[in-house]
């Protein structure tokens, strides 16, 4: 897609296409030191068996993104607005923004239709129950499967994550386990109800090297096989490179890049994803590293303008009012006055 | 526990008396306790409790607690009023005197207003001398009858017509001085065998546990009771006391042993204790210098919280007739005349003395939960 | 799951040991002896008998014999369930403490009960409602009852049902079933009279119980894995009640046996306050008079029930616990 008459062509396929649109999402806390502005107008579409990557350092708002879409958030203390389109399988297009968290409707999404897995194995199954219990219990949340075919269904779970053994690891409880078996588990469970959407919260970071790459090919793998979208929250560019096909770079609560995992790493755009970048080490490279200037601010502080502004090394005069989304002719979208005059239509 | 150091220290090996910009460790533990609201308020109940009983009683006592009202045993609260039966309004306070009637069925005394006398409530009276702090003559009394011809009896009076108020105030001075003396000997015993048990293990760490396994096999109040018991009836009124207060401590030090030393054990592997160590220091200079002060506020809020129990344990002890004996006066042993269901049904007023163990438990309770908080922000103990 | 047990009992042995000889330096403890007391009583009384009654007891537990023989004498009688005799009832210390058992034990367990069913349901309610007006409100009423020494609450119960309702409330029984065969109506007729005690002694514990749980249930709430069950679909309820709740409710398992000694000394107290049937007051008259087989009989007793007890909850933390191993 290099010219904007094929994007505007191509956009009745594409609303066909888009599984989770999410428009404008603000999402605020109130805590005892201040009003956080955690996410600040996020805008994200994630289209049918493709993988979206959100990237940006700890903080930005990325995890409580993927949190929102299944009404995760805490209930206390948490404004939210904005909204969460999603086709479900009955093409009935659903505002998830708008659902009681608590209702019935919004748990016939969670865990059937998108389901999520979490930074932390070691904590993310409940200690005092077993691996067999876990998985069953989803399975008959959300399928027909009863008694010896479900426990077919979930030794069948167990193998396509690859968990050799997997009759007598059912048995076992989650302490007996690996953390890269943990999170095996957890992408089963995942996957009992087939969903077309798995939200992915960091689900290597916790991980040693070697089980972070075992974990990334199953996900490639499964993906590849079952045809669902995934939704891949990461701080670390090396893994977007191998798992997406498009990727959103966020900084303080708003997205500040979007593109085609190519584009990305090809042309980056933003400062802010040209200083990752830049800090990031290359084999062969013999240049000095550089690291971003300054720290992340505080997000309880209300600032007019651009956000990245006071860490940039391009900063200028309009700086000081907030840059919009500016869509690129090459399909790219940046939230940078730098390339106000590149651009087409602003958003 | 870790404290990021402000940017451009020199790391130094130094116990946590961390300075950054904010201040002291000490002035922010200070400003936190000062945020919290029901911290300060017990703070406050506590300290007056003591200003009245502990160091001021004779003077806040309108009576001497022994000098008994003829005219008036076994009496109830006498109103304060301000208007009498003819609707005057008077500023001056007073009491109506008191008629004493037998009903001659049950030959059940009973006592009623004498509306025909009013006897003003004065502050700043005459009344029964004392000696202030112990040497000083005095007879001023906070409030009592204004022309010292009657009796002022707010809280109503003992069996024998002593002034259930006085007594309450100068029971007090045992009840509450009793807590806080239990509680620093076992802070003392508590604190110098934890940190050496921690500090050393081995062989010295076995046998303080052992002993503290011990002393928690018993049940507390019972082992408690049986130590009392063991107190020779023949003590003069002092040595009971000692007697009973080292008792309550001797029970009450293990449990602090126990939290002292599972902190030393954790500071003791902290860098600047490590650090300490491999400079040569030696072993009484790191205990009193580098592992003390890191748990010591810790200690402190254990002791605190340490102290309602120390006061159950005396108030129960007397209660039981076990701990202090009259004629020294307690709360416990006042409330040990209110044992029975008589003595409740005819003169429930005798519960009184329930009022201020209550407040100074509270008191404690919220003090101390306020200095923990401060302390250490991040506890949930 | 028995090696464990056994390996338990294993390691308590020299404890045992131990307190059986703080307990007998304890009982000893206080000067003079009740054995001279009894003489002269007996010989004031005339009776003829004294000196031989006296010769009895001496060769019996080897009074005239040095203290660690007497200890001795003392605790292999007691291994063999012979605890001595009392002084002042003059009967078998064993008989006396076997009549009053059964109400300790009734009343202990009561009591138990009475914490955990109201502790729990108040826990997880308040720990859902966190900040909200019933969670302070129970809040509030566990600090009061912690703060609330209970022969104080038991002195407050009594005056408030005898002067405001006109009930007596102490005892364990109505005077008319106090001597008749058990029946149904005796047993409704005790259960009228349970609850005071019940809910005297049950009082601290209970609200320290249920702070215990509100604070332990909020701490799993955080948990990752609450998260997931959320994130699965499950319904609100069987997120509170299924996973966090098993796994909350876990701690609270070894509380239960610390909570006996708070049981045992609120039993003392209440049953002298309440005049119940008790161990208690036995308890405390041996050491008024200083009975001593009695009392020290009483608070081996008391001491092994706690034992017992905490082994109880470790058993039962290593049943409810997959993680805790057995080995």
């Amino acid at each position: 897609m290099g010219t904007m008459e094929m994007v505007a062509a191509a956009d009745g396929r594409e609303q066909d296409d888009i599984l989770l649109h999410i428009e404008n999402l603000k999402v605020g806390f109130q805590t005892t030191s201040g009003f956080v502005r955690a996410v600040d107008g996020v805008d994200l579409k994630v289209r049918r068996g493709r993988t979206l990557a959100v990237v940006g350092e700890s903080g930005c708002g990325k995890s409580i993104t993927a949190r929102s879409v299944l009404g995760l958030l805490p209930e206390q203390n948490t404004v939210m607005s904005g909204s969460i389109a999603f086709k479900s399988r009955t093409g009935e297009v659903l505002d998830i923004a708008s659902l009681p968290r608590r209702g019935k409707r919004m748990r016939s999404i969670r865990g059937a239709e998108i389901a999520m897995i979490f930074q932390e194995p070691m904590t993310s199954l409940t200690p005092v129950f077993t691996v067999g219990d876990q998985i069953l219990e989803a399975l008959r949340l959300h399928t027909p499967v009863r008694g010896a075919q479900a426990l077919a269904r979930a030794i069948e779970l167990l193998e396509m994550v690859g968990i050799p053994e997997p009759e007598s690891r059912l048995k076992a409880y989650p302490h007996q386990m690996s953390g890269g078996m943990r999170q095996r588990v957890m992408i089963a469970m995942a996957l009992a109800s087939n969903p077309s959407l798995l939200l992915a919260d960091e689900p290597t970071t916790a991980l040693d090297v070697t089980v972070q790459a075992q974990i990334l090919d199953l996900m490639r793998g499964l993906q590849d096989e079952l045809g669902m979208s995934v939704v891949f929250i990461t701080h670390d560019l090396g893994v977007v490179a191998e798992m997406a096909h498009e990727v959103a770079v966020i900084y303080l609560g708003q997205v500040v890049e979007y593109a085609s995992v190519d584009d990305l790493f090809e042309r980056p755009t933003h400062p802010y994803t040209r200083g990752l970048l830049n800090s990031l080490p290359r084999i062969g490279a013999t240049e000095r590293l550089v690291p971003i200037a300054g720290s992340v601010p505080d997000p309880r502080e209300h600032r007019v303008g651009c956000r990245f502004a006071d860490r940039c090394a391009s900063r200028m005069a309009k700086c000081d009012t907030p840059p919009p989304l500016i869509k690129l002719p090459h399909g790219q979208d940046v939230r940078c006055w730098l390339h106000e005059n590149e651009g087409g239509t602003q958003s | 526990m870790s404290v990021a150091q402000s940017e451009g220290d020199v790391p130094q090996v130094k116990a946590p008396a961390r300075r950054n910009a904010d201040g002291t460790y000490w002035s922010q533990t200070r400003r936190r306790f000062m945020r919290s609201r029901v911290g300060v308020a017990g703070a406050v109940v506590v300290l007056v409790l003591y200003l009245i009983c502990l160091i001021l009683p004779e003077f806040f006592a309108p009576y001497d607690p022994e000098s008994k009202n003829a005219q008036y045993f076994g009496g109830p609260p006498q109103v304060v009023r301000f208007v009498d039966d003819e609707g005057q309004l008077s500023i001056q306070p007073f009491v109506y005197g008191v008629a004493r009637k037998i009903d001659p069925k049950t030959m059940q005394r009973t006592f009623a207003e004498d509306r025909s006398v009013h006897y003003p409530i004065g502050f700043f009276v005459r009344g029964d001398a004392y000696k202030l702090f112990g040497f000083i003559p005095a007879d001023i009394h906070l409030f009592g009858s204004a022309d010292g011809k009657g009796h002022v009896n707010l809280l109503g009076t003992d069996r024998i017509g002593r002034d259930v108020l006085s007594r309450m105030i100068h029971g007090g001075r045992l009840s509450l001085s009793m807590g806080l003396i239990g509680v620093s000997i076992s802070l003392i015993l508590g604190a110098v065998l934890g940190t050496v048990a921690g500090y050393f293990g081995g062989v010295t760490d076995n046998v303080v546990m052992r002993a503290t396994e011990v002393l928690m096999a018993f049940p507390t109040l019972p082992l408690w009771m049986t130590l009392a018991a063991a107190v020779p009836p023949d003590w003069s009124p002092t040595a009971v006391y000692i007697g009973i207060t080292a008792i309550l401590a001797l029970v009450a030090w293990g449990t602090l042993a126990r939290e002292v030393r599972g902190k030393v054990l954790a500071l003791r592997e902290e860098e600047y204790v490590l650090a300490g160590r491999v400079m040569g220091a030696s072993h009484a200079r790191l205990i009193f210098r580098h592992l003390l002060p890191g748990c010591f506020s810790h200690i402190i809020v254990v002791a605190t919280l340490a102290i309602p129990s120390m006061i159950i344990a005396e108030t129960a002890l007397g209660f039981l007739g076990l701990g202090v004996k009259p004629p020294m006066i307690s709360w416990g042993v006042m409330l040990n005349e209110a044992q029975n269901i008589r003595s409740i049904a005819h003169t429930p007023w005798l519960l009184f003395p329930a009022i201020p163990v209550i407040v100074s438990i509270l008191a404690f309770n919220f003090l101390g939960d306020g200095m923990r908080d401060a302390a250490d922000p991040q506890s949930e103990l | 799951m028995l090696s464990f047990i056994f390996r338990r009992v294993v390691q308590m042995a020299p404890l045992l040991f131990l307190i059986s000889v703080v307990s007998f330096v304890l009982i000893n403890l206080p000067p003079g002896d009740y054995l001279t007391i009894k003489i002269a009583e007996l010989e004031a009384r005339g009776d003829s008998g004294a000196q031989f009654i006296l010769g009895q007891y001496r060769e019996r537990f080897g009074l005239d014999l040095p203290i660690w023989q007497q200890y001795w004498i003392w605790i292999s009688h007691f291994v063999t369930g012979d605890f001595g005799r009392s002084f002042e009832y003059e009967r078998e210390v064993g008989t006396l403490i076997w009549e009053r058992m059964g109400f300790s034990v009734l009343l202990s367990l009561s009591t138990m009960l009475f914490a955990w069913l109201v502790a729990i349901p108040a826990g997880i309610f308040a720990a859902t409602h966190q900040y909200r007006l019933g969670d302070n409100l129970l809040s509030f009423v566990a600090f009061l009852g912690l703060a609330l020494p209970n022969f104080l609450l038991a002195l407050l119960l009594m005056y408030l049902s005898v002067v405001v309702f006109g009930w007596s409330v102490g005892g364990l029984f109505s005077p008319e079933y106090l001597d008749a065969a058990w029946s149904p109506a005796k047993f409704v007729d005790l259960l009228k009279h349970l609850w005071v005690p019940v809910v005297v002694i049950g009082t601290a514990g209970t609200a320290g119980l249920m702070r215990l749980m509100r604070g332990n249930l909020l701490d799993v709430l955080r948990q990752q894995y609450v998260t997931t069950a959320r994130a699965k679909g499950l319904p609100e309820g069987k997120v509170v009640y299924k996973h966090a709740l098993r796994v909350a409710i876990n701690p609270l398992i070894s509380v239960a046996g610390t909570m006996f000694p708070a049981i045992i000394a609120g039993e003392v107290i209440t049953s002298v306050v309440l005049n119940l049937p008790t161990i208690g007051p036995l308890f405390l008259r041996a050491l008024q008079v200083q009975d001593m087989y009695l009392a020290g009989a009483i608070l081996m007793f008391m001491s092994l029930f706690l034992m017992l007890g905490n082994l109880l909850a470790d058993i039962g933390l290593a049943l409810a616990d997959p993680r805790i191993k057995l080995s």
